[in-house]
């Protein structure tokens, strides 16, 4: 077989996509082996990896792994197969041994720890969080100007339900000391070459890690955390980007200063301002670490290949998320935002997850229609019309759009 | 005897419940070339990665792009690129990939 034979029998998919909606692949399409994300060199390939379904490889070593877009229409809670993947080290851990596993708890407290996790379950109350993850550099790909890092399109996130231990109750038991400021978290991944600083490293102020809603969770879905998600237990941070979700959590730090290594600074930062956004193609002159996620929602039911029908009332559907401050309500725009009407919501399955909505609309004349959905939030907070730039290209969230055909 | 094979079905029990997974190789290769930044790219920077993050920048990416990607390998997570090579290197990565992507 040569290889111009070879490419003919790719099935390659040409999900003619903008903003908010990949193409629905067909079944056929899930062993396929490449897919184009709406951007310049948006060509992809698919490849299934261990617990995962076939999903968008952005690299695969380390692996970083998206979700196709057209999955998060079938599951307000993402399935375990379907979650998104990123890691940062070349150096990963294949092989973990939950008998052996230890969490090491230390640093400025009074009573350090080595926790098993039979200890973990056994010794502190469960909690239970739903909660979307979602990655610093969602959507990056769709920056304008472009941006440079890893292009992705809409599929690094993913909203599970989350079983642990609030760290609030395993900072408590170490008895942290009084000058506390941060605490840092490490996990079993690791630079190729250690040093101090490159290690991937995160570090949360001690209230917010004492907040209660912290947690090292070590289930997802009701199961274990798959590998590449983080098994045997991960940081679960709501509302926060997933750069701090480290995964095979294995130490944890008290500290008494701001932790400072490569992956807070100058990594993971947006700019110290109001919009933590500068004028395209310019620096902030402060920044800071990257935090709450942005508001975003999302039409799941439709892409730029659809068609509706004038006359004919069809269901928009789709889903919205914020940091924690609950989604208020979403509206719909069948006619690229001069009208808008009110989505219905779907259940609250708390204040960190998914909130699926719906909205009726009949197609009013013939032609491309603009769909757009736009979420607002109990802070006050609603999605841009504009994009708004930042050079690293994180917390993408204008008001995204579909381009159906109504015939 | 007994005690050898109690302690090898311990063993075998211990084994068992580690979790071990196997990842797929990689299907892309960095761009063949004749630029003499092309072998010592293969050679020094797929010790650490896969190529696919470098196939995929934006057409916007020009020189200096590369040039603080090297060196940030270099300086952050101690890849043994000589001084020397860093702009042997940059010259491939600039007229292969980013705004010299064919």
């Amino acid at each position: 077989m040569n290889s111009k034979n070879f490419l003919n029998r790719r099935k390659v998919i040409t999900a003619a996509l903008a903003g908010g909606a990949s193409s629905i692949l067909p079944l056929w399409a899930m062993g396929a082996e490449k897919i184009n994300l709406p951007m310049a060199y948006g060509e992809r390939e698919l490849l299934a990896f261990p617990e995962k379904k076939p999903m968008i490889v952005l690299t695969t070593r380390p692996p970083q792994l998206e979700t196709p877009f057209n999955y998060y229409d079938n599951h307000v809670i993402t399935p375990n197969d379907e979650f998104f993947v990123r890691y940062h080290m070349a150096g990963i851990p294949t092989s973990i041994d939950p008998s052996t596993y230890r969490l090491k708890v230390g640093g400025n407290v009074g009573k350090p720890l080595e926790i098993s996790l039979a200890d973990l379950k056994k010794n502190f109350p469960s909690q239970r969080i739903v909660a979307v993850n979602q990655c610093s550099g969602n959507s990056r790909g769709l920056f304008e100007p472009r941006v440079n890092g890893g292009q992705l399109a809409n599929g690094a996130m993913g909203n599970a339900a989350w079983v642990g231990v609030a760290l609030k109750d395993i900072l408590q038991a170490t008895n942290p000391g009084r000058s506390a400021k941060q605490v840092t978290f490490n996990g079993l991944d690791d630079p190729l070459v250690l040093s101090k600083d490159s290690d991937f490293v995160k570090s949360l102020d001690i209230d917010h890690a004492m907040n209660g809603d912290v947690m090292v969770a070590y289930q997802m879905n009701g199961t274990d955390i798959p590998f590449l998600n983080g098994y045997p237990i991960k940081l679960v941070v709501p509302g926060y980007y997933g750069t701090y979700w480290v995964k095979h959590l294995s130490e944890i730090n008290v500290i008494d200063d701001v932790y400072n290594g490569y992956w807070m600074n100058p990594a993971y930062r947006i700019p110290d301002n109001d919009c933590n956004c500068v004028e395209p193609g310019t620096a902030p002159s402060k920044t800071i670490p990257i935090n709450k996620f942005t508001i975003r929602s999302f039409i799941t039911n439709f892409t730029n290949s659809s068609i509706v029908t004038v006359g004919k009332s069809v269901q928009a559907r789709g889903i919205a998320f914020d940091a924690g401050y609950g989604i208020k309500k979403v509206l719909f725009s069948q006619d690229n935002g001069q009208n808008w009407l009110e989505a219905r919501l779907g259940q609250d399955l708390g204040r960190f997850s998914f909130r699926e909505w719906r909205a009726e609309f009949t197609p009013k004349q013939k032609g491309i229609l603009d769909l757009r959905v736009r979420a607002f939030n109990h802070a006050g907070e609603m999605q841009p019309m504009t994009a708004k730039w930042m050079p690293p290209g994180y917390m993408r969230n204008i008001v995204e759009t579909v381009k159906v055909a109504a015939v | 005897m007994k005690k050898i094979i109690l302690l090898s079905l311990l063993f075998i029990a211990q084994m068992a419940q580690a979790k071990t997974i196997e990842l797929p190789a990689q299907t892309m290769q960095y761009r063949p070339s004749d630029l003499p930044g092309y072998l010592l790219t293969v050679q020094q920077c797929s010790t650490c990665h896969s190529v696919e993050y470098t196939e995929y920048q934006p057409p916007t990416t020009g020189i200096g792009y590369w040039n603080a990607q090297v060196i940030r390998m270099k300086k952050v997570f101690n890849a043994p690129i000589a001084d020397e090579d860093i702009p042997v290197i940059v010259d491939y990565l600039s007229k292969t990939y980013g705004a010299n992507r064919k």
